[in-house]
């Protein structure tokens, strides 16, 4: 590998090459969220809750208003109102 | 959802890269958390799309690349959110944090990820992999003239970030 002389700042790329030493524990963290994750991979997704919530209540909407809350309550109730939340 | 191929390395991977990924991961973020949560997306998506990675692509400068992008989303997420909260009357907050002094390459870091695709590809190539120009040009299908056109700008908007005189 050759390097051209003047074409990359000797600052630039003692910064940019410059590697920041990962804090404690934290590899074995991000070793375990994939894991943790990975597991989770099957479950619906954000997107797919609100989706799913949002047709609930379209079609309770046809219904009334009383149907209106009772499809909500039910597609909220179906897709875990915390993970609606993080969409 | 499609499961993961989890390449049989990714460990070493995470031990190896982790440091470097994490310097470039402290430009993009508002912070220690939101650095590891962007890194922590990096791996998720190298572990998904490890398979897409064309064998001549070096793989750190795929992972480099790849930070970059999840950063520059986390980054786009925040303005989005900060310009809510200024709607919602909570003052403005759309100014990019300041970097700690001590990750000085975090701040370089950020001006890279603000670089056109091209110039950023580049300098990813040439400086953390010291790829040749040719080597680069190969790579990227370019002419080896605007392989050093591109470094030459990157490198002119670098230094100006690092407030040395232009040459």
């Amino acid at each position: 590998m050759t390097n051209e002389p003047n074409e990359i700042d000797p600052r630039v790329r003692e910064l940019l090459q410059r590697a920041d030493p990962a804090p404690l524990g934290m590899t074995t963290r991000l070793e375990v969220g994939l894991t943790r994750r990975a597991g989770e991979s099957g479950r619906l997704t954000a997107t797919e809750r609100a989706c799913i919530v949002s047709i609930c209540a379209l079609l309770g909407s046809m219904g009334g208003p009383v149907a209106t809350a009772v499809a909500l309550g039910v597609g909220l109730l179906y897709t875990r109102f915390t993970v609606l939340v993080e969409a | 959802m499609t499961d993961p191929v989890w390449p049989a390395e990714l460990r070493d991977w995470i031990r190896e890269y982790t440091p470097r990924l994490l310097a470039v991961a402290r430009g993009l973020a508002s912070g220690e958390t939101e650095a590891e949560d962007i890194v922590q997306e990096v791996w998720w998506r190298a572990a998904q799309r490890a398979a897409d990675r064309a064998p001549e692509v070096p793989l750190g400068a795929w992972l480099v690349a790849v930070t970059l992008n999840v950063g520059r989303d986390h980054r786009r997420r925040a303005l989005r959110r900060a310009g809510i909260l200024r709607w919602w009357g909570g003052g403005p907050r759309s100014t990019p944090p300041p970097v700690d002094p001590l990750h000085e390459g975090s701040r370089l870091w950020r001006v890279v990820g603000e670089l056109p695709r091209l110039q950023r590809e580049v300098v990813i190539l040439r400086v953390i992999e010291e790829m040749s120009t040719a080597e680069t040009a190969v790579m990227l299908g370019r002419a080896e003239g605007t392989v050093k056109a591109s470094l030459s700008r990157a490198m002119e908007r670098l230094r100006r970030e690092l407030g040395e005189e232009v040459r």
